[in-house]
């Protein structure tokens, strides 16, 4: 178990060859290092389990934990605050192997866990199945899922921008048709960021994001504002020259009206969010963004497209299947298990009560909803 | 575009899908969950009270997912339990083009929670561990109740990549112990004067019959086997399938022979470039030769020669298999009861499969390897 984000750093190669071998750009050492250096929370430290066979390193699980956090002690995966899709790494057909090993080194662990909180984790991934099933002891832990989120993505099986385009509804690709030239006939520009242009180009996309969220409820990149300028440039000076990293501007008249950030590893790559001005909501920038940037992955060669966490109607528009995520709690055995189940009770009873909510109330009547649930919000804070 | 899903009852109309349900197994890497292994099996084997319930979902007309589930109407009080057609080979699962399984399970959910009958339990036993199935049916089961969704045993499968360019490549790869081992074997069994082959349409009767006594013979006294309980219709079944399958190579019988007479017969299934090994048998008078390794072995440099890219060596972590292995796709069982009047019956129907699973499993983490084995030993000998 390294503890110490210096000895994290000096796993890079191996580190980085398992995040490709998967296809989990949010999982590779830039990303996850740039988190430490950014984004993570003062008092967190690592305690990344690094499962070796041999001299190889097979399997890696970035855990962190904060020891002073009071109230239940969990270890969690970094990076939910910018994206989702997080998991340990292995090697295809070792999940278990690394599983077993990494339960085995986390119930040893100090802090001792008492639990495992994953944050939007692959529900078609072995990990909670195998961490669960494999945790040391004769009581096996309790896994309980609380939420469940639709990732939107294109599976680019079609080989080219043209054939994939070929293949949509004619009113898509006449609709794509007409933003492009109504964008290219008002003088924008689509670009993307170099090493030169990187910072001005990240800190638009975080004004850019923030403006877009302005009275619309919750963004945790707002929160992390200057902490995200400087992740985004973080990962883009290690990952633009690989080809892996990719911030898409569109301006207009030399001002940047839109801004996405990609990032990929092994063919997969991954939105991670974007902004845009709402001045020029009839481009429909994101859209002509997100499009160029399709155009640009069927380029690259890459095998999948991750659209990101969420499936609002506009990533909906592009993809053609999904890759659900889970949030969950792996509660780990041990004296102080009641405790951490009493502790965890009311984030599931919530979950019941939004599950049921679901079930039993119209889309307008969850609508209205969840408008009061803004507002009391709002006023709490106020 | 919205999905279109439809249970199919009426054996034509299932016929008609197979061309479609065979390119979906395809797409998906099933070797078993392939139309004709399911139908086969199942209409050979299925009680008259098993009907099926083949739930197809479509999207403007094209195949996009597949639920291939019978009812058991021999269960009391009329219970209708929903389970998957030929739900006892190793690996089964639904169907669905990659990245469509969740859509695919809302539209599966929404016809099942209208089906005639009303289904009291779902079982989806032996599905791969790595699906969103079980959880994406529960989650989108429609009415104001979650169904109850309980997985209750899981079981390793051994997995071999073969990622490598070509079987000496694999075979370099692997430890000297391994190589020396696996040469050693092959050239002992050939100074034996031993062969191999796989069965062609002429062998493949008298090569099933080989497998099905060689099987025998390996299980007797070592407790139950489907292969033997099956019988005579079973064996029918699979001749069919192989009779199906043998040309294109998705139905193998490895055979190894020492004079002329079978020794060790190895079933495997495969589609696209994914192999699974189901089952085998061998003559215990030629254990010196590891007959179930040699056969595996074959198996392994016959797949990497037809460019497929791993073998499921099916449930189980036998020694043998771990030998070959270098990762593990396990299966598990799940039960689904979904909301009604009649859910407490289904529970109480089902508690004692699941507990009995659970409490196994219990005992296994409790319990140290000789106790466990010898707790084992006291099952066997109990009538």
């Amino acid at each position: 178990m390294i503890t110490d984000v210096e000895r994290l750093a000096e796993l890079t190669p191996e580190w980085d060859a398992l995040a490709i071998a998967v296809g989990l750009p949010q999982m590779s050492p830039a990303w996850v290092l740039a988190w430490w250096r950014h984004v993570a929370p003062e008092t967190a430290t690592p305690r990344t389990v690094v499962v070796r066979d041999g001299a190889e390193v097979v399997g890696i699980a970035p855990f962190f934990v904060e020891p002073d956090g009071g109230g239940r002690l969990d270890y969690r995966l970094p990076g939910i605050e910018i994206a989702g899709r997080l998991a340990p790494l292995a090697f295809a057909g070792r999940e278990w192997d690394v599983a077993e090993a990494t339960a085995a080194t986390l119930a040893g662990a100090e802090p001792r866990p008492d639990a495992l909180r994953f944050d939007a984790t692959p529900l078609d991934a072995h990990w909670l199945t195998a961490l669960r099933d494999r945790w040391p002891g004769s009581l096996r832990a309790p896994l309980r899922l609380t939420q469940y989120e639709g990732n939107p993505l294109m599976s680019l099986q079609e080989g080219s921008f043209d054939a994939w385009l070929a293949g949509r509804s004619s009113n898509f690709r006449g609709q794509m048709r007409r933003l492009r030239r109504r964008f290219a006939d008002a003088g924008g520009v689509s670009r993307l960021a170099t090493r030169e242009t990187l910072a001005a180009d990240a800190a638009a996309l975080t004004r850019l994001h923030a403006m877009r969220w302005d009275g619309r409820g919750h963004s945790n990149l707002v929160d992390l504002a200057d902490r995200f300028t400087a992740f985004v440039i973080d990962c883009g000076e290690q990952l633009l020259d690989a080809g892996r990293f990719a911030l898409r501007v569109l301006e207009l008249d030399g001002e940047t009206i839109c801004a996405q950030l990609f990032v990929g590893a092994g063919g997969t790559v991954l939105f991670v969010n974007g902004g845009w001005d709402e001045r020029h909501a009839d481009l429909k920038p994101s859209l002509v963004c997100l499009f160029d940037e399709v155009e640009h992955v069927f380029e690259q060669g890459a095998r999948r497209f991750d659209l990101g966490v969420g499936e609002q109607s506009y990533k909906l528009r592009f993809a053609d299947g999904s890759a659900p995520l889970a949030w969950g709690v792996l509660m780990t055995p041990g004296p102080r298990l009641p405790l951490t189940a009493a502790r965890t009770a009311p984030a599931l009873a919530r979950a019941r009560l939004r599950d049921s909510a679901h079930r039993m109330l119209s889309d307008e009547q969850l609508r209205r909803l969840r408008a009061a649930q803004r507002k009391l919000r709002g006023g709490n804070r106020a | 575009m919205s999905l279109d899903a439809e249970i199919l009852t009426d054996r034509e109309r299932i016929d008609a899908l197979v061309p479609e349900w065979q390119a979906l197994a395809t797409a998906c890497g099933e070797p078993l969950a392939a139309p004709t292994w399911v139908l086969t099996l199942s209409r050979e084997l299925a009680g008259a009270s098993q009907t099926p319930r083949i739930v197809t979902v479509r999207e403007g007309g094209k195949l996009i997912g597949l639920a291939p589930l019978c009812v058991d109407l021999s269960q009391p009080r009329r219970a209708a339990d929903y389970r998957l057609l030929a739900g006892d080979m190793p690996r089964t699962t639904l169907l669905a083009h990659g990245g469509r399984e969740w859509e695919a399970a809302d539209a599966v959910a929404r016809v099942l929670a209208d089906a005639d009958p009303r289904a009291d339990v779902l079982a989806l036993e032996s599905i791969p561990v790595a699906t969103c199935w079980p959880i994406a049916l529960a989650e989108q089961w429609p009415g104001r109740t979650r169904p109850l969704l309980r997985r209750y045993f899981t079981m390793s499968s051994p997995t071999v990549a073969m990622t490598q360019e070509s079987f000496d490549a694999w075979l370099a790869a692997k430890s000297s112990n391994f190589r020396s081992q696996m040469r050693r074997m092959r050239r002992r069994f050939a100074e034996a004067g031993g062969s191999g082959r796989f069965s062609t349409r002429e062998t493949l009767h008298d090569d099933w019959a080989a497998m099905v006594q060689l099987h025998a013979g390996r299980w007797e006294g070592r407790g139950a086997s489907s292969i033997v309980a099956g019988g005579a219709s079973l064996s029918a079944a699979y001749e069919a399938i192989g009779h199906e399958l043998l040309e294109q190579g998705d139905f193998r019988l490895r055979v190894l022979e020492i004079d002329g007479k079978p020794i060790s017969v190895q079933l495997f299934a495969a589609i696209g470039s994914e192999v699974i090994y189901i089952n085998g048998g061998w003559d215990e008078e030629f254990a010196q030769f590891k007959p179930a390794m040699l056969g595996i072995l074959d198996a392994i440099e016959d797949a990497f020669a037809r460019g497929e890219r791993r073998m499921d060596l099916g449930p189980g972590a036998q020694p043998y298999k771990l030998r070959f292995a270098d990762g593990t796709d396990p299966v598990a069982w799940w039960v689904l009861i979904p909301p009604g009047r009649r859910m407490p019956l289904a529970l109480a129907r089902t508690l004692p499969r699941t507990t009995w699973r659970e409490l196994r499993d219990a005992a296994k983490r409790s319990l140290s390897p000789e106790r466990a084995d010898r707790l084992r030993e006291l099952r066997r000998r109990l009538p």
